[in-house]
């Protein structure tokens, strides 16, 4: 076995890391080199092992907090009564706006442009008495106008 | 369940108190530096308050968070470019140069450190630094005790050498 060979051994053996060791101890009581490297990593373990104690910058790790569940449990009744307070969408569509009109003179209904059909005809060229009264309802869709025609008397026309 | 948390939050804060600088320790050994040793550390301890119901306090949370430092310092490691390590040379003054200071040699170990591998650096560091034993390395590196006597001779050598070198 030369001092090559026996390197790795050596190391080991330096921090008392070598399973069999009589291999290594006969090598060393021949060699003053093998010897020499030995005292070499012996010290070099020391001043590992001195680095260990060395004082570090105070510096503080950051802690994760735990969360109690009451807190946990406040929070989700907090957000339920938000909850409660966000109007809902109107789950139907808006009455139509009504819109007064006063009686006027006979008034001739105009076919719509884009009315279309028998009832359509019918309703345009419906004549309207003096006493009629008309309700205009608007709706959303622009194009959509009721208009509700009665007498004075509360007959539909 | 109301006395739970507070109890599980002073044993948490208990036990970070007492492991800290020695997470810290571990850290700044293998990566080199203090903030990324601080990155890392803090961490280990997120990790440890997730986990920490489910372990004993008393035998395993040591060498949980030794391999749990361990891991994340590798991580670290991964993310980091290389780094290419400079021919320092210790600044003395020609009459000092056969007897270098304990702070210019603790520089050269801490300097030697980074040029071994992560593994070499992580075995050395739990051996010789923390002076765990090579079964308790083995097991927190989760390899065979053979593996981690290869990896300290190899890592002990290339110090010695090293250091040997910049003398």
């Amino acid at each position: 076995m030369t001092c090559t060979d026996l390197e790795r051994d050596v190391a080991l053996y330096a921090g008392g890391d070598l399973e069999d060791a009589d291999m290594v101890e006969n090598h060393l009581a021949d060699c003053q080199g093998c010897r020499a490297m030995l005292e070499e990593l012996q010290g070099l373990r020391g001043e590992l092992a001195g680095l260990r104690d060395v004082a570090l910058p105070q510096v503080s790790v950051p802690r994760p907090r735990p969360v109690r569940v009451w807190t946990w449990a406040a929070g989700a009744v907090a957000a339920g009564m938000l909850l409660l307070l966000i109007p809902k969408p109107a789950e139907v569509a808006p009455p139509p706006r009504m819109v007064w009109v006063a009686p006027g003179p006979v008034i001739e209904l105009k076919p719509l442009a884009h009315a279309r059909g028998s009832e359509a005809r019918r309703v345009a060229v419906q004549k309207v008495a003096p006493d009629t009264e008309f309700v205009k309802i608007l709706t959303d869709d622009e194009d959509v106008v009721i208009l509700w025609a009665m007498n004075t008397k509360g007959d539909l026309r | 369940m109301a006395q739970r948390f507070p109890a599980r939050a002073q044993a948490f804060d208990e036990l970070v108190r007492c492991q800290e600088r020695r997470v810290l320790r571990t850290a700044l050994r293998i990566l080199g530096n203090l903030e990324d040793a601080q990155d890392a550390a803090q961490e280990v301890f997120l990790r440890l308050f997730k986990y920490f119901d489910r372990l004993d306090p008393v035998r395993e949370v040591e060498a949980w968070l030794y391999r749990m430092t361990v891991n994340v310092c590798y991580d670290h490691l991964r993310r980091r470019r290389p780094v290419e390590v400079l021919d320092w040379d210790p600044p003395l003054a020609p009459a000092q140069e056969t007897a270098l200071d304990i702070a210019d040699r603790r520089r050269l170990l801490e300097l030697g450190l980074t040029t071994l591998s992560p593994r070499e650096r992580a075995v050395i560091v739990l051996r010789d630094i923390e002076d765990l034993d090579t079964r308790a390395v083995a097991e927190i590196l989760d390899v065979e005790e053979v593996t981690v006597r290869s990896q300290l001779s190899t890592a002990r050598l290339k110090l010695r050498r090293f250091v040997e070198k910049k003398r």
